[in-house]
């Protein structure tokens, strides 16, 4: 009876305090991870190319993944993105200004793809069409967009961007920062640098948009959107918001990408290139924020280690993938996040049951 | 408070709703009764904007709302609770009442009380998936998730479907309790609960209303009898 009584404030409080309980925690700890895997890691390993690879791609992959797991909005487009920033900071870098602005026009330029992408695909998917057909829409209109912009700078622009050789030389010579300030392109501890704190920056920033209300709106997107509509809210408009967000975050990885490796070229406008980030987000946990990071990780270092044994990789990334479908549908990454709880509930449970001390509750 | 002339509506190429005229006064619970694939859910969904109206009014408050998408509709406060229930089963009880409340201006305590007060159970479930939900929890979820937001008119689909009779009532229960708060819009296939909880009766046949009255007069002239068990 007072259990029935009391048990309605009750159950609320308990949910604050573990959100409040919860969010300090992750905030602290977890922020002081990524900052250390992010700004100090790369300079401590002898693997360092590999862990900025990862860090780039993790990037990419976690802002794909807010229109591809929180939205539900399957896109094999962002590999367009991704290159038409790298490719117009390149270009403009090489034919107009050596100095870091390009990186900017590079990034306002691929999130307008984006936008123009999304808004094409996005129009005719409205909640009258059904759900299927609405995924379709996307996926094919961004695969013709892929090939679009692959031939734009295959052809037309063969000039500038170096057709099948890539863009090439842009590493050559120095940026412009201000005045006298440079950004030496052959230095690897410059470029990461700013690779490391833009990329920490963005992940930061789409971390805040995920826990917060509009995360939620995403998700019940992904769930329904026809009801979303109920409720009051314009879907089409928030999802085309969620898909150039997402856009711009391959563009800013596409970016940073030139920056570090100096070399970009048209393979990233296929779209199996993107198809690569499906696979790392169901690998890693579509569901979770940073399980496309450890997908990520998975993805390339599996890459890392197998093709120097065998040019065949992709089919143990296959087995991989097939094994983590079956038996970790929730994706590598949760069941990672969730060990240290579960080793320290067994470690208080095996204290307890050794009579050492009372059971907590 | 909700005025609808001379309606006709369908999907695509089929007319399914025949100058159907129907009005809701403010402070009403008015039910819409009839067999199947007369054309209860298609009004809701006609008033909703998800079928295409072909000629008539609706009329909300003072506004014509026929050719507003769904989701200006929903902010000009009209709920809508589906029949296929359409809850966020991945997210939690709270989360599902917190999304339509993002960004109104009430405490969000205040909408909460209200819900949890006529459907207690909820608040145990409060931080389960809603996937794990009973069928009647997660009815009365969606019933919550549409009445979180005070809206003025609340519209009901086929409530009693799949339900216990227990939580038929408990459901009965509430309405007459939010009569005072809200306006309801009822389509119901079980006549008993639909009389049960109505000031108000409309009776439709093959797409339009073949009658309509209060539920004495429903009674008296054995409308049931009539235009249902045919």
């Amino acid at each position: 009876m007072s259990g029935q009584d009391f048990g309605i404030e009750r159950h609320r409080d308990v949910e604050e305090t573990i959100l409040k309980k919860q969010s300090k925690l992750q905030f602290g700890a977890g922020y002081a991870i990524l900052a250390f895997i992010f700004l100090v890691l790369p300079f401590l390993t002898t693997y360092d190319v590999l862990v900025e690879d990862i860090i780039v791609w993790s990037l990419f992959t976690i802002g794909f993944n807010l229109a591809f797991g929180f939205t539900g909005m399957v896109s094999l487009g962002h590999g367009v993105f991704f290159g038409v920033s790298a490719f117009t900071a390149g270009i403009l870098s090489l034919f107009w200004n050596r100095s870091v602005v390009t990186l900017p026009i590079g990034i306002a330029l691929g999130t307008l793809t984006g936008a123009v992408v999304g808004y094409v695909s996005l129009k005719r998917a409205r909640v009258d069409v059904h759900k299927a057909l609405r995924i379709a829409y996307l996926v094919l209109i961004s695969i013709a967009a892929s090939y679009v912009t692959m031939y734009i700078f295959l052809n037309p622009l063969a000039k500038y961007s170096g057709a099948e050789m890539g863009l090439l030389g842009f590493p050559d010579h120095p940026l412009h920062v201000v005045g006298n300030l440079q950004v030496n392109l052959k230095s690897h501890h410059q470029t990461y640098a700013i690779v490391g704190v833009v990329a920490l920056l963005t992940i930061a920033w789409l971390r805040r948009i995920a826990s917060s209300p509009a995360g939620m709106i995403m998700r019940a997107i992904r769930e329904n959107e026809v009801r979303v509509g109920f409720l009051g809210y314009n879907t089409f408009r928030f999802k085309l918001l969620v898909y150039t967000i997402s856009g711009f975050v391959a563009s800013i990885a596409g970016s940073l990408y030139l920056l570090r490796s100096g070399f970009i070229s048209v393979d990233v406008f296929d779209f199996s290139f993107t198809s690569e980030l499906v696979v790392i987000c169901l690998l890693g946990g579509r569901n979770s924020f940073f399980g496309p990071m450890v997908g990520t990780a998975i993805f390339l270092i599996l890459k890392d280690v197998i093709s120097s044994y065998t040019s065949s990789w992709a089919l143990f990334l296959a087995v991989v993938l097939i094994l983590s479908v079956l038996y970790l549908p929730g994706g590598i990454g949760p069941m990672l996040f969730s060990a240290p709880k579960v080793l320290i509930r067994v470690w208080r449970r095996n204290r307890f049951l050794a009579g050492e001390v009372p059971p907590s509750k | 408070m909700l005025e609808l002339e001379n309606l006709n509506a369908g999907y695509g190429p089929s007319q399914v709703l025949f100058n159907l005229s129907m009005t809701v006064q403010e402070r009403e619970i008015v039910s819409i009764i009839g067999r199947n694939g007369v054309g209860k859910t298609s009004t809701l969904k006609a008033i909703l904007g998800l079928i295409h109206v072909v000629s008539g009014t609706i009329r909300f408050g003072s506004r014509e709302i026929s050719r507003l998408p769904t989701y200006k509709r929903g902010r000009l406060g009209i709920a809508y609770v589906p029949d296929d229930r359409g809850i966020f089963v991945n997210i939690t009880t709270a989360e599902n009442l917190r999304i339509p409340l993002i960004g109104h201006k009430m405490k969000e305590k205040d909408h909460l009380d209200l819900v949890l007060s006529l459907f207690p159970i909820l608040e145990e479930r409060w931080n389960q998936k809603a996937g794990t939900l009973s069928g009647g929890e997660q009815q009365m979820l969606t019933i919550a998730r549409g009445l979180v937001v005070r809206p003025k008119l609340l519209i009901l689909d086929e409530i009693s479907e799949g339900l216990a009779p227990e939580v038929i009532m408990n459901c009965c229960d509430a309405f007459r309790k939010l009569k005072f708060e809200t306006t309801i819009l009822l389509a119901e296939q079980d006549v008993r609960v639909a009389l049960e909880v109505s000031d108000r009766v409309y009776v439709m046949l093959n797409g339009a209303v073949a009658f309509h009255g209060t539920v004495s007069q429903v009674r008296e002239e054995k409308a049931v009898e009539k235009y249902i068990h045919i």
